[in-house]
């Protein structure tokens, strides 16, 4: 079931197009991830579902009742921000409290709620700390335990990793992915780290130049990037444009010569103009013998963790970087063909 | 912080700064608190301490002190929130106006004031004309109104200039957390925004309180003889009736009240939790006001300050220009011509050309000592210790202690170790690098502490000797806050009153002195004249103002 609906979102800023015309659906249970570079427009986007600000235009439905003129303290959403914004002349209990005394809880509903949020994000013993006395993964638990307090029915969270250190991040993430999996509401999370967003997330949105422009599990948007910027976002930097010399079996002449692509995202006809995207498991060693394929000299190999990173001269000035299971030495001419499986096509205007 | 503790040149290094705390500080406030105790027991001290003006003076003080707060609350704390809030077109020119009474003499303030109300103010003149009168039918100037007045022109700058700066840098999304918490805006600002900015307003209030307590230069100039405040009651016990065992016991009073306060006001800075999170954005918190209520607000918060502001400083400027020509009204300098000859011909009256050059000459010397010993202190004071947090505490001292109490010590203190009064001119620069090193310490050591040990030692170790470390590393990094401190102790030393009154001679007068003779004179030439000399220092403030804005302004371009 749908639980949120977000409608036809349009918002400037500084006389910039922010959002234009931004559309999605979250449903219940489900965690999506808001994924994009910085200044994309996520947090404006979650601050307008939060009620915090007001678009130009579009409407934010939650369970079929449009609140877009609701106020924030009405909707019954958290949100937690990057930077996490605990208030300072509270304690940690008094931080994680302040959402149930706001909906009017006495004491004794308010005390044991705490209690279990504290030893939800295990700071039992750090309840009467001043908040300026803790870390920053500290804060982040505390302001997990404050938004998720007063039994939010959507949760929104905002870089919640950001401001922290990767060997922290890494650990606070799965901690994260379990305690979002155990709370049974919609939460969306916005990021601009791929990472994060594939370990978290049910389904990803990618956000770009004010528009989602690719939505799907994080397999899929990994795998089948929908454009060209997409590919390059996820970190697939070999990019080459060509032309369609033939259709079936794809063939596109490029200048470093003719590769064959398995891609069935679009159908193409020939002289079509396109762009390839040359994944780094593409590259296959030819065996002793064969002779078919490009020839390329080898710039640097680093191992980097159980695969070497290649990088080949393709001829032409153009360089590609592989990921292999075995070293070549600085210098190598190598034999090889392209997986086709692995080479992804796309129309130039994309 | 991570420079080695070296004692040795430390204590090297304060111990001239020290030696000028103790002979122009401790000892000539000793000397106050010697002359008074000593006769406690005489039959002598009961006849001098008539303890009707002690009480009187104290009560006065009280009632003013508190009304003026009040006022300059009502009016500092809104104008802090327009500030802090709200984006709109001049800010940037009202704010650096707003900043100007911060450094502008008390002489400056009375001038103005009696330029605009006074009976030969505009405001008089303008309802003279209006309804055919022969005299002037307002007389606020020598009430307690004109007093008030004048605190709320000084004071709004602070509550601006602290309760703004502390709401412009708390973090909004705060107020944004508490919302989605459930909080209304109305229980998000009282919950969340209020108890963060408690320590600011709090600090604020007692900073403005100090003032208008110690204020001196106003209430003698605006109140007029029937008013008399401690300051102003130790001034004329001292120079008019020398009886300087009631100046003694009134300086004691006073310097009890306001260190009290200032203990009170460092107590907040340390408990006060520090602001959080600054806005990433310069002026992320701001917004044009939207709502109808709020650019009413905006509107009639603006119209006040510019009424504040402006018409007192407008009023001395064309009163300065406007002379009662041959028909009517015409725009002359001669004011500022008149101000280069001597129309008495007398020994003791000094050309008031004389006084600017006397000035000018004293906020050099005193500008120079006081960055001299600032240095010397900063230098001294780069390790955390404990020692040095007391050095650093007595350094601050002087800021809690009014200007006449040190103007009194002076006194006191000088004659009795020199049995003359005759280069009483020369300790005038003392007094002034005095009250200017707190300022001048406080702007200097965050930035000397701000550069990282290691940057010494990398150029220690790409072949610098100490000295040359100095010259091309420290005083780079230095040289801005060196100048906004030199400003500072300039600014100050050309407009101090207080404590200079005590101890300038008829023949050797400074600027302000000269300004409060001319303006008890009959005569519109001297009045005339006291206003033009009041321009002039008012055009250095407004001067050093444009560049102390500079100087921030380049250092925080720098940063971003």
């Amino acid at each position: 079931m749908k639980s949120l609906v977000v409608e036809n979102i349009v918002k400037h800023y500084d006389n910039q197009l922010l959002l234009d015309g931004v559309s999605f659906d979250v449903f219940q249970d489900e965690t999506v991830c808001l994924l994009g570079p910085s200044g994309s427009g996520k947090s404006t986007l979650l601050r307008i579902i939060a009620g915090l600000e007001q678009p130009e235009s579009g409407r934010v439905i939650w369970k079929g009742e449009d609140i877009s003129s609701k106020p924030p303290h009405h909707r019954y959403f958290s949100f937690m921000f990057q930077d996490y914004a605990l208030f300072p002349h509270l304690t940690v209990r008094e931080n994680i409290a302040f959402g149930l005394r706001m909906r009017g809880k006495n004491a004794e509903e308010i005390n044991p709620v705490v209690d279990r949020s504290l030893a939800m994000v295990r700071m039992q013993s750090f309840g009467q700390r001043r908040v300026s006395a803790l870390s920053g993964g500290e804060q982040q638990r505390v302001a997990l335990a404050r938004a998720l307090a007063p039994q939010p029915e959507l949760l929104m969270l905002d870089e919640p990793l950001g401001a922290l250190d990767r060997a922290l991040r890494e650990h606070l993430m799965s901690e994260l992915r379990t305690l979002l999996k155990e709370v049974d509401i919609p939460v969306i999370y916005v990021t601009h780290d791929q990472q994060e967003a594939f370990n978290i997330a049910d389904r990803i949105l990618v956000l770009h130049e004010s528009r989602i422009l690719q939505s799907g599990t994080p397999s899929e948007v990994y795998y089948r990037p929908a454009s060209p910027w997409l590919a390059e976002f996820f970190g697939f930097d070999n990019q080459i444009e060509g032309r369609v010399s033939n259709v079936s079996p794809l063939l596109i002449d490029t200048p470093i010569g003719k590769i064959h692509s398995n891609c069935t995202t679009n159908t193409f006809s020939t002289n079509d103009e396109v762009i390839l995207v040359v994944k780094p498991d593409a590259l296959r060693i030819n065996l002793e013998g064969e002779s078919e394929g490009f020839t390329g000299g080898v710039l640097d190999s680093i191992f980097s963790g159980g695969h070497y990173k290649m990088m080949v001269d393709m001829g032409n000035a153009v360089r590609f970087e592989f990921e292999l299971d075995r070293e070549f030495s600085m210098g190598h001419k190598i034999n090889f063909t392209l997986d086709p499986n692995s080479v992804i096509c796309y129309r130039k205007s994309q | 912080m991570a420079q080695k503790s070296n004692w040795k040149r430390d204590i090297t290094l304060l111990t001239v700064p020290l030696i000028f705390l103790i002979i122009f500080y401790l000892l000539p406030l000793a000397e106050i608190a010697r002359v008074t105790i000593s006769r406690f027991n005489l039959d002598e001290f009961g006849k001098a301490i008539n303890w009707q003006v002690v009480f009187s003076a104290l009560s006065f003080t009280f009632y003013q002190a508190i009304l003026s707060t009040i006022l300059t609350i009502g009016i500092g704390l809104p104008a802090a929130w327009l500030f802090g809030r709200f984006k709109f077109r001049g800010k940037n020119a009202l704010r650096i106006a707003s900043t100007l009474p911060f450094i502008l003499p008390t002489v400056v303030v009375a001038a103005g004031f009696s330029a605009l109300i006074g009976p030969r103010g505009w405001i008089n003149i303008f309802l003279m004309q209006l309804m055919g009168l022969k005299d002037p039918p307002i007389s606020i100037l020598n009430s307690l109104s004109a007093i008030l007045l004048a605190h709320v022109f000084y004071n709004t700058s602070i509550m601006i200039r602290v309760v703004g700066a502390a709401l412009s840098q708390f973090d909004q999304r705060l107020e944004d957390a508490a919302q989605t918490l459930g909080a209304s805006s109305w229980q998000a600002f009282l919950k969340v925004t209020l108890p963060n900015l408690l320590p600011s307003i709090l600090s604020a209030v007692l900073l403005v309180f100090l003032f208008d307590f110690t204020s001196f230069g106003v209430v003698l100039m605006l109140g007029g003889p029937q008013f008399s405040t401690l300051e102003v009651e130790i001034y004329i016990q001292t120079v008019q009736f020398l009886n300087l065992p009631l100046a003694g016991i009134l300086s004691l009073i006073q310097l009890f009240f306001t260190m009290l306060v200032t203990l009170a006001l460092i107590r907040i800075g340390d408990s006060g939790f520090a602001v959080p999170i600054m806005p990433r954005m310069q002026e992320e918190n701001m917004r044009s006001p939207r709502r109808v209520w709020e650019k009413a607000f905006a509107i009639g918060i603006i119209a006040i300050l510019l009424l504040l502001l402006v018409s007192p400083v407008a009023a001395l400027v064309f009163k300065s220009l406007l002379i009662e020509g041959s028909q009517g009204q015409e725009i002359s300098i001669k004011y500022f011509l008149e101000l280069f000859s001597n129309r008495r011909q007398s020994y003791f009256y000094v050309p008031p050309f004389q006084a600017l050059l006397n000035s000018l000459r004293f906020a050099l010397i005193s500008s120079l000592v006081s960055l001299f010993l600032g240095m010397l202190l900063s230098y001294g004071l780069r390790v955390n210790s404990r020692f040095n947090r007391w050095v650093e505490w007595l350094i601050m001292f002087p800021l809690g202690t009014s200007a006449v109490t040190l103007g009194l010590g002076f006194f006191i203190f000088f004659f009795r170790g020199t049995g003359s009064a005759r280069w009483y001119p020369w300790l005038i620069p003392m007094v002034h690098s005095l009250i200017s090193l707190p300022f001048v310490l406080r702007v200097v050591q965050p930035v000397l502490r701000s550069i990282p040990a290691n940057i010494h030692w990398a150029a220690a170790t790409l072949g610098a000797s100490p000295p040359s470390i100095f010259r091309r590393v420290d005083l780079p990094i230095l040289w801005r806050s060196l100048m906004t401190a030199a400003l500072y102790a300039f600014t100050i030393s050309l407009g101090e009153f207080g404590a200079t009154s005590f101890l300038s001679r008829p023949d050797l007068p400074t600027m302000p002195i000269a300004i409060f003779r001319y303006l008890g004179l009959p005569g519109s030439i001297n009045y005339g004249q006291a206003m033009a000399m009041a321009v002039i220092i008012l055009l250095v403030c407004v001067i050093s103002m444009l560049s102390l804005d500079q100087l921030q302004y380049l250092s925080f371009r720098d940063k971003a």
